[in-house]
């Protein structure tokens, strides 16, 4: 847990652009809410690698957000379930029901669906928030996290080293 | 822009989508295997083991050997084995999420067999229900209870009725006892005496004078005789239908106790109907077991042929079988099953003869499919059985009218070992035997009906070990080992969670006599010691009951003296005035 921490420090202290670490957030969050092996997932992994987010930041998020999104289950469901059953939505529904990718996909499983309905809404709203939230950090607490005995500790640990030599 | 995009990002991810590749080609055989015993586990509720599992790409097909399913109720058995079950996948519609399957092949198909260390259970089957522990052979009491503990315990229902019926004679013979002084007592009696000698003097020496006051004296006493007669006889009906309903009280007391005999000798002793259908005692608990265990089966099988889907306007709600919530599914353009295995083609090897058949359209949406399930297999020279048939038809096109059926016909089946009762009163099993089986059921998703005939030769019946207590298992034993064949049916009829079994079979008049010759004696001896036991609470009672009636009865004796001697006096009355010489 400690490690997880120092891991995410060091990438709000790091150089990387906040507009790149708030977009990996935002694409962590899609990735966890998603099925792992979908074909939105996989189409999220290639935006992440095509674009510069930041990898370290991506990585850490998708772990953390797919651990919230098993407590969410029955969240999904429900959203999922409402969704899929809309009259209203009814003929998307049944058109994209007859096409193989979105088949493949499982879009008409409630959970899946509930993921990625709550992907879609709270995407903007986490990379926006999460961009002020950076920046607010760097310009108020850095500083202060810079002394901190942890931050020490871990900047003077192999792995810094490691991460900074490739980084 | 170029400050937003790394193109070598591309490369990377190609890269990792093929490493997930490559991990799936390396690693589907274990993937696959696993995911067909945890779905396996899911459905049966026990360990399901693949000994190895083997996918093929191009085209995509899989191979699973060595398959052991793990029997719930026994983990330390295989309720099923099978060698090999190999499958081609239709690509395509595996890519739309169809599993669809045309044909099946599985071979070396095996039951019951032993597993070297136990499997794990997910879900306990249920405990054998209520119904099936009283179907379990009971014997009947070899040791009865002596007549004195009995009616310690007993309440006696003639003691009240002797009693309520003895308050009652008493108080009609008490009412009786009043009305009596209401008719001509002694004295009158004599007065009117008195008046008849009068008026018998008076005719022997009548003067003209007097022949007028002599005949309205003897019309006075015609008058007063025949109204105090005529309220006599009133008296004497009244009293003749009081003392008849009396009697029916006195008569009902009096039968009281045998009724409590009767009662209490049923319920403790041996009545006839404890031998009655002795088969249903005998065989009820086996078919009743191998009823409940097929239900059972059906009952973890069902996700495999009827889906409890929910419709939802244009849509159906599903439960899948392991993902997490649920599947909508939507109206497709050429419908087809989730899954479906259009055809399994199925093949025991025996030690001996052969045995195989086929199930044809398994799928949990006959509804989209728009056929049932069928099945049929058959088999010959089996080192169990001559020959045997099962044919079946599930169908739940429309699942609020589905239609279950099967048949099975055995032929020559060689019983060796089979219980019959597990009671520890008398265990029976039969040794030995030839049986003729044919079973014919239905299930309408409601009611069960079913029909069971079976035709054994060349028996041999084990009961009960040879330290059985008690006489009358000791006759059953001895009335079984002389049975050489019998025929029995079986009606089943009722819910699956409440069925009547109805065992007919010749044996039935055959153990009946050996229960009854020795529990006769017994029986016999039992009622006469409860008979005087009764008797001895009883008899004082209604002796004294049968004296109130008496004493009530005798009133009715002593109407007749009044009436009798009213009639006598009147007699002589009108005699008297008949001899009377007029004087003109």
């Amino acid at each position: 847990m400690l490690s997880l921490i120092a891991k995410f420090l060091k990438i709000l202290n790091s150089e990387a652009d906040p507009s790149q670490i708030s977009l990996a957030i935002g694409f962590a969050l899609a990735s966890g809410f998603l099925s792992f092996f979908s074909p939105l997932n996989l189409l999220v992994l290639l935006v992440v690698f095509l674009l510069r987010v930041n990898f370290s930041a991506y990585f850490l998020g998708a772990a953390f957000f797919s651990g919230i999104a098993y407590l969410l289950d029955p969240l999904f469901h429900s959203v999922g379930l409402a969704v899929l059953t809309s009259p209203a939505l009814e003929g998307l529904w049944t058109s994209l029901y007859s096409s193989t990718v979105w088949r493949l996909q499982r879009f008409n499983n409630s959970v899946v669906m509930g993921g990625i309905v709550l992907s879609l809404l709270l995407f903007l709203p986490l990379v926006l928030a999460s961009n002020v939230l950076v920046r607010k950090y760097r310009d108020h607490i850095l500083v202060w996290v810079r002394k901190t005995r942890l931050m020490q500790l871990f900047t003077a640990s192999k792995l810094y080293s490691l991460y900074e030599k490739l980084s | 822009m170029a400050k937003w995009i790394r193109w070598w990002g591309l490369i990377a991810f190609v890269g990792v989508v093929g490493i997930i590749l490559l991990f799936w080609f390396v690693f589907a055989d274990g993937l696959v295997r696993r995911a067909v015993e945890k779905t396996g586990a899911a459905l049966v509720g026990a360990e399901v083991d693949v000994k190895n599992a083997d996918v093929t790409f191009f085209p995509l097909g899989i191979a699973l050997s060595g398959i052991a399913v793990t029997d719930p109720a026994a983990p330390s058995s295989n309720s099923i084995e099978l060698a090999r079950v190999a499958f081609s996948l239709d690509i395509m519609n595996l890519l739309r999420r169809k599993v669809i399957i045309n044909e099946m092949s599985v071979t070396g198909v095996r039951f019951n067999t032993h597993r070297d260390k136990p499997g794990f259970v997910v879900r306990h089957p249920e405990t054998p229900s209520a119904r099936q522990q009283q179907s379990s052979l009971t014997l009947p009491a070899a040791d009865l209870p002596s007549a004195r503990e009995v009616l310690e315990k007993e309440q006696l229902g003639s003691l009240k009725l002797i009693d309520d019926a003895a308050a009652e004679v008493q108080k009609k013979r008490e009412a009786w006892q009043t009305r009596m002084k209401e008719l001509p007592d002694k004295s009158a009696i004599e007065a009117y005496r008195g008046r008849v000698e009068k008026l018998r003097a008076a005719s022997r020496s009548l003067r003209l004078s007097d022949a007028k006051t002599f005949l309205s004296d003897t019309k006075n006493l015609s008058g007063d005789l025949k109204k105090d007669l005529d309220a006599v006889k009133q008296t004497r009906s009244t009293f003749s239908s009081d003392y008849a309903s009396a009697r029916d009280i006195v008569d009902r007391a009096v039968r009281a106790p045998q009724e409590d005999l009767r009662r209490i000798r049923d319920k403790y002793g041996l009545s006839s109907t404890v031998l009655q259908n002795m088969s249903r005692t005998l065989f009820g608990g086996a078919v009743t077991s191998w009823i409940d265990s097929g239900f059972l089966w059906y009952g973890r099988l069902k996700p495999l042929f009827a889906a409890s889907g929910e419709k939802k306007g244009g849509s159906t709600v599903v439960k899948p079988l392991r993902a997490r919530g649920v599947d909508v599914r939507f109206r497709e353009e050429r419908p087809l099953p989730g899954l479906l295995v259009a055809v399994v083609k199925a093949s025991v090897q025996p030690s001996s003869g052969t045995f195989s058949g086929e199930i044809r359209n398994i799928t949990p949406e006959q509804d989209v499919l728009g056929a049932p399930l069928t099945f049929s297999f058959a088999g010959s020279g089996l080192e169990e059985t001559e020959s045997v048939k099962i044919s079946g038809m599930l169908d739940h096109i429309r699942p609020a009218s589905s239609t279950d059926r099967v048949s099975v016909s055995l032929s020559g089946y060689r019983a060796s070992g089979l219980p019959l009762s597990g009671s520890s009163d008398l265990p029976v099993t039969l040794q030995d035997g030839l049986i003729d089986v044919s079973v014919k059921g239905q299930y309408d998703g409601k009611r069960i009906s079913a029909h069971i005939a079976a035709l054994a030769h060349s028996v041999r019946f084990q009961a009960g070990s040879q330290g059985s207590p008690g006489g009358f298992a000791g006759a059953i034993r001895s009335a079984l080992e002389k049975v050489s064949s019998f025929s029995l049916t079986a009606d089943i009829a009722g819910t699956p969670e409440k069925y009547d079994v109805k065992v007919t079979s010749d044996l039935d008049r055959v153990l009946k006599e050996a229960a009854g010759r020795v529990l006769g004696d017994k029986a016999a001896a039992f009622e006469k010691e409860l008979a005087s036991a009764i008797q001895a609470r009883t008899g004082d009672k209604l002796k004294s009951l049968q004296d109130s009636l008496g004493n009530m009865g005798s009133l009715g004796g002593k109407i007749d003296g009044v009436q009798e001697q009213l009639n006598s006096l009147l007699r002589d009355a009108t005699s008297a005035s008949g001899k009377t010489k007029l004087p003109f």
